[in-house]
């Protein structure tokens, strides 16, 4: 090339850096949609487990099927270890290592402070962990354990199931999005009354209201999640958010 | 765009695989890679994410969706990082950009005229510098459309990210005479359109 057009790219070759602030928002998009992905997860593991009665799953709920019918890609084979918006604003670090399994663990790596201060969304993801109740299988509770999880959860679910998994889903993708606000909207509009995932549903509120930097409401869900749901299988989840330690001891 | 690079980001890591040439070796080793360690999420994000913005960007995907498409590399990054075999990340990770990018491009809603970057003026130690940077990178972004998707890939790539064209042939898994082919084309149809913004610049 002539050296006019070279040196017209040479101005121009580091001319559309992001800027920090940049680059700590899509960070916390990324934090956003991996741990929501988790979360709905976790609600088809929960699901699984309310509908079909207590399953043995080897390893955990992989974030299978039921993801895959909603459309939603679930990262189950994740791990955050993050620390509070408010607790250790330099401390946003993921140990993880994806799509590995969760003992293959990676020295963890803390983003640059100046990333990590303003929006680092201490989300976790815990499907790995989300630990399936213990079974003390019988004969027939081991025919059913035969059965693939993906086969399980592929079967029909209420109307009310699906309409709750819906509103996951919504709220998920509205997280993916780093929307927190659409996600607070999505949990708010749907119809009230008892929920078979009622935890999953409070535990995209406080993410939901993490997203937002609205920590003590998310802290006021989780305490109320505590008592109410003192085993919830989102306890991890929770206690690794902005509302960890408030009303999710681990 | 060629055929082969509209797939899906998430089928990428198995087909992104070849030896490494020692630049991209050397060139992982300076972004923070040690190709023979662990990669960690964070490393990778903290060395790259500047090169996958510019180069998502300047292969077309618009201000206003490319903190999606940003993010949309580094979840699959994020999900395919264990896949990762080790040979050439940037590489690697140039390939994801270029799909995602590509993906972007054929959405619908993406009909519009590429805007100024918000980010060189905002980061821009004085006005008169953004001013004449903003008008630089506003013509970068006119010229690199008058490119067709085949030549802007490789132009980006080359020109941009200095890549070399061994290195943009894994990226985009085409023969390297396929490269060097495009690239003799891009460059002639980019100094063309220099020359011609010049000459009408000149006359007014």
């Amino acid at each position: 090339m002539n050296p006019e057009t070279e040196a017209f790219l040479e101005s121009v070759r580091d001319a559309e850096d992001p800027t920090l602030a940049d680059e700590a928002r899509v960070l916390r998009a990324v934090q956003v949609t991996v741990a929501a992905g988790a979360v709905v997860g976790s609600a088809a593991a929960t699901a699984k487990l309310t509908r079909f009665g207590a399953w043995s799953v080897s390893g955990g709920f992989k974030g299978g099927a039921l993801v895959g019918v909603l459309a939603i890609g679930g990262l189950a084979a994740a791990h955050w270890g993050a620390a509070g918006v408010e607790s250790a604003p330099t401390a946003a670090v993921f140990s993880t290592s994806a799509a590995r399994p969760a003992t293959a663990a990676r020295p963890a790596l803390a983003v640059r402070p100046a990333l990590a201060a303003p929006a680092a969304l201490p989300v976790p993801l815990a499907s790995e962990r989300v630990a399936p109740p213990a079974v003390t299988a019988g004969p027939a509770l081991r025919a059913r354990t035969t059965q693939s999880v993906a086969s399980a959860v592929a079967r029909p679910a209420s109307a009310e199931l699906r309409e709750e998994l819906a509103v996951l889903a919504r709220a998920q993708a509205a997280l993916r999005r780093g929307d927190g606000a659409a996600a607070l909207g999505a949990l708010d509009a749907a119809p009230p009354g008892q929920s078979q995932l009622a935890a999953e549903r409070a535990t995209l509120r406080i993410l939901a209201l993490c997203a937002l930097g609205r920590v003590v409401e998310a802290r006021r869900v989780a305490g109320v999640l505590e008592r109410s749901e003192p085993g919830s299988l989102q306890r991890d989840v929770i206690s690794r958010s902005c509302a960890g330690g408030a009303g999710s001891p681990r | 765009m060629n055929g082969s690079m509209v797939a899906s980001p998430e089928n990428l890591s198995a087909r992104v695989a070849p030896t490494p040439l020692p630049s991209e070796r050397e060139a992982d080793r300076a972004q923070g890679h040690d190709p023979e360690g662990p990669l960690v999420f964070e490393a990778v994000y903290a060395a790259h994410f500047r090169g996958v913005w510019r180069t998502l960007h300047r292969l077309g995907v618009s201000r206003a969706q490319l903190d999606d498409a940003a993010q949309d590399v580094f979840v699959v990054v994020y999900r395919r990082l264990g896949e990762f075999d080790g040979r050439s990340l940037r590489g690697w990770l140039y390939a994801i950009a270029v799909r995602v990018a590509s993906d972007y491009r054929r959405r619908p809603w993406y009909r519009r005229s590429v805007p100024l970057t918000e980010s060189v003026i905002d980061s821009a130690p004085d006005p008169g510098q953004a001013s004449e940077l903003g008008e630089s990178v506003r013509l970068l972004h006119e010229l690199l459309a008058t490119l067709s998707d085949d030549q802007r890939v490789v132009f980006v790539l080359g020109e941009l990210e200095q890549l070399t064209a061994p290195e943009i042939a894994k990226v985009l898994e085409l023969n390297l005479n396929t490269v060097y082919s495009r690239q003799r084309a891009a460059r002639a149809r980019f100094e063309a359109a220099l020359a011609r913004h010049r000459g009408r610049k000149a006359r007014a």
